[in-house]
C-alpha cells in the first residue's frame, strides 16, 4: 500500500502544481478549442453531418491536445530534476510511473470534458453531451492508453535533443489502436451503427493491460542513471 | 573473425540462390489467372515482409537483452536489425504500391497488413530519430531498446485493430486466387533466399556497428 | 504481358535498394576501417 501511497503523493503533488499555475492544462484547453475552430474551416460541418464527423475531429483533437499536456509534464520533471531524488529504487520508479500516468489522466480527461463542450457549442450538436454516459467507457478506456504511452514515451524523448518536439513521432504509431477504438466506438455509440462497440472497448482494454504491465517494467530503465 | 567468414559464406550463398530464385519467380512459377504477370512481385513482397519481421524480432529479442545484460554488442544488433527490417519494410511498401495499382488501380491500399508494416515503419523511423538525438552512448541503448520493445508488442494489437476495422469497412482484398504447388514451392525458396539475405545484412551491418565502437573507444583513448 | 513495368520496376527497386544499402555501409566500413589503422599505428608508436 506504501506503494500506491506514492504514486498518490505524486498524483497529488502535480495538481497542486497545476493550481499553482503551471498551465498545462490551460494550454491544452487553449489548443483544443483552437483545433475546433480550426476544422470548422477545414471540414464542411452542418447538421446533416456534424454527427458523423464528430467522433473524428474529436478524437483528433484529444490526440494532440494530449501530446501537448503531456510533452510538458516530463519536461517539468526534467528541469528540476526533482525525479532523480524520488528513486532509488524499483519500487519508487514504478510508483512514480503510476503517479504520473494518473494524473497525465486526470488532466486528459478535464481537458476532454471541455473539448466535448466546447464542441457542443461551437457546433450546435448538444447530443454530444447527452450521450455522455454512454461515451464515457470508451474514452475512458482510450484516454488511459494515451497516458500509458504518452507518459513513458515523453520521458524518453525530453532526454533528446530534440525534447518533446519527438513525442508525436514515436507516440502517434504506437497509439493507433486507441484512436482507431477510439473514433470507432464513439462513432457506433453516437450514430447508432450495427455491430456494437464492444469489440473495440475489448481492444482498448486489452491495448490498456499490455502497455500497462510493459510500460511499469521498462520505466525503470528510463530513470535509472 | 568468426563474423567475417559467416558473412562470407552467407555472400556465396546469396549468389548462388539469387539468380536460382529468379529463374524460379520468372520462369518456372506459372502466371496467375486473375492478376497475370503482375503477380510475380508477390514473391518479392512476401519475402521482403518476412525478412522485415524477422529483423524487427531480432531488434525485439536484442532489446530485451541490452536491457538485461547491459553489455552494449546487444544495443549494435538491435539497430542494426532495426535497419535491416527498415529497408525491408520500405521496400514492402514500395512493392506492395507497385503491385496494387496494376491490379486495383489505386496507389494504395488500406490492407490490414500493409497498414500493419506502415505504421511498424513509422515506429522504427522513431527508434532511429530517438537515437540520433542522444548523446550519451549508454542511454542511446537504454532509450532505443524501451522502443525496441514497446514498437514490437504494439504488432498484435495494430494487426487485431486494423483487421476489426477493416471487417467493418470492406476494402479490396489482397486474396487473389489461391497459390498452386508449384507457387508455393517457389515462396518457400524466396522465403529461403530472402532469410539468408535477411541475415547477410543484419550480420554486415552488425559488424560495421561493433568497429565503430571499437573506433570510439580508441578515439577516446588517443584523447586521453 | 501487361503491366511489366510494375513487375520490373518493383524488382529493380528492390535490388537497387538494396545494392544502395550494401554500397553505402560498405564505404562506410572502409573509411572507419582506415580511421582504425590510422589510430591503431598512431597508439602503438605512443608505446
Amino acid at each position: 500500500m506504501k506503494f500506491m501511497g506514492s504514486a498518490i503523493a505524486i498524483l497529488r503533488k502535480d495538481i497542486l502544481l497545476e493550481l499553482r499555475g503551471k498551465e498545462s492544462l490551460s494550454l491544452m484547453l487553449f489548443l483544443s478549442l483552437l483545433l475546433l475552430v480550426i476544422f470548422n474551416f477545414a471540414l464542411d460541418t452542418g447538421k446533416e453531418n456534424v454527427s458523423s464527423l464528430a467522433p473524428g475531429i474529436l478524437w483528433v483533437v484529444f490526440t494532440f491536445s494530449g501530446i501537448l499536456g503531456m510533452g510538458r509534464t516530463s519536461m517539468a520533471e526534467r528541469d528540476e530534476d526533482a525525479y532523480l531524488s524520488i528513486v532509488f529504487s524499483p519500487a519508487s520508479a514504478e510508483s512514480f510511473y503510476i503517479g504520473k500516468v494518473l494524473s497525465n489522466l486526470l488532466f486528459l480527461v478535464i481537458m476532454e470534458m471541455f473539448t466535448l463542450l466546447f464542441f457542443a457549442i461551437l457546433y450546435d450538436f448538444e447530443k454530444i453531451i447527452g450521450m455522455l454516459p454512454q461515451l464515457l467507457p470508451g474514452l475512458l478506456l482510450g484516454t488511459l492508453g494515451f497516458s500509458l504511452v504518452g507518459t513513458l514515451f515523453s520521458f524518453l524523448t525530453t532526454a533528446s535533443r530534440y525534447g518533446e518536439v519527438l513525442l508525436p513521432f514515436l507516440y502517434l504509431p504506437v497509439v493507433v489502436p486507441i484512436i482507431l477504438g477510439g473514433v470507432s466506438s464513439m462513432d457506433i455509440i453516437l450514430n447508432g451503427k450495427a455491430g456494437g462497440a464492444g469489440k473495440w472497448i475489448q481492444i482498448m482494454a486489452v491495448f490498456d493491460v499490455l502497455y500497462f504491465a510493459v510500460s511499469l517494467l521498462l520505466f525503470r530503465y528510463i530513470i535509472e542513471e | 573473425m568468426k563474423t567475417n567468414r559467416t558473412i562470407s559464406i552467407l555472400f556465396f550463398l546469396l549468389m548462388v540462390m539469387m539468380p536460382l530464385n529468379l529463374y524460379l519467380i520468372f520462369k518456372v512459377a506459372p502466371t496467375e489467372r486473375i492478376m497475370g504477370d503482375v503477380q510475380r512481385i508477390f514473391y518479392l513482397h512476401v519475402s521482403l515482409a518476412s525478412g522485415a519481421f524477422l529483423a524487427f524480432t531480432c531488434t525485439f529479442v536484442s532489446s530485451i537483452l541490452f536491457l538485461w545484460k547491459k553489455n552494449l554488442v546487444w544495443d549494435s544488433a538491435a539497430s542494426a536489425a532495426a535497419e535491416t527490417g527498415l529497408l525491408f519494410a520500405t521496400l514492402v511498401l514500395v512493392t506492395g504500391s507497385l503491385w496494387a495499382r496494376p491490379i486495383w488501380n489505386v496507389w494504395w491500399t488500406w490492407d490490414p497488413r500493409l497498414l500493419t508494416v506502415l505504421i511498424l515503419w513509422f515506429i522504427y523511423v522513431g527508434y532511429f530519430l530517438l537515437r540520433g538525438g542522444i548523446a550519451d552512448r549508454f542511454k542511446k541503448a537504454q532509450y532505443s531498446a524501451v522502443i525496441g520493445i514497446i514498437g514490437y508488442i504494439d504488432i498484435p494489437v495494430i494487426r487485431y485493430a486494423t483487421k476489426w476495422w477493416k471487417s467493418i469497412h470492406p476494402l479490396l482484398s489482397r486474396e487473389g486466387g489461391g497459390l498452386n504447388p508449384v507457387m508455393k514451392n517457389v515462396m518457400f525458396f524466396s522465403l529461403a533466399t530472402f532469410l539468408v539475405l535477411t541475415v547477410f545484412l543484419f550480420l554486415f551491418r552488425f559488424r560495421l556497428a561493433r568497429i565503430e565502437e571499437r573506433l570510439q573507444k580508441l578515439k577516446k583513448l588517443t584523447e586521453d | 504481358m501487361e503491366n511489366w513495368g510494375y513487375l520490373v520496376g518493383a524488382y529493380t527497386v528492390a535490388w537497387l535498394g538494396v545494392s544502395f544499402y550494401l554500397y553505402v555501409n560498405a564505404k562506410k566500413q572502409k573509411a572507419i576501417e582506415e580511421r582504425l589503422s590510422d589510430i591503431e599505428t598512431l597508439l602503438k608508436d605512443r608505446g
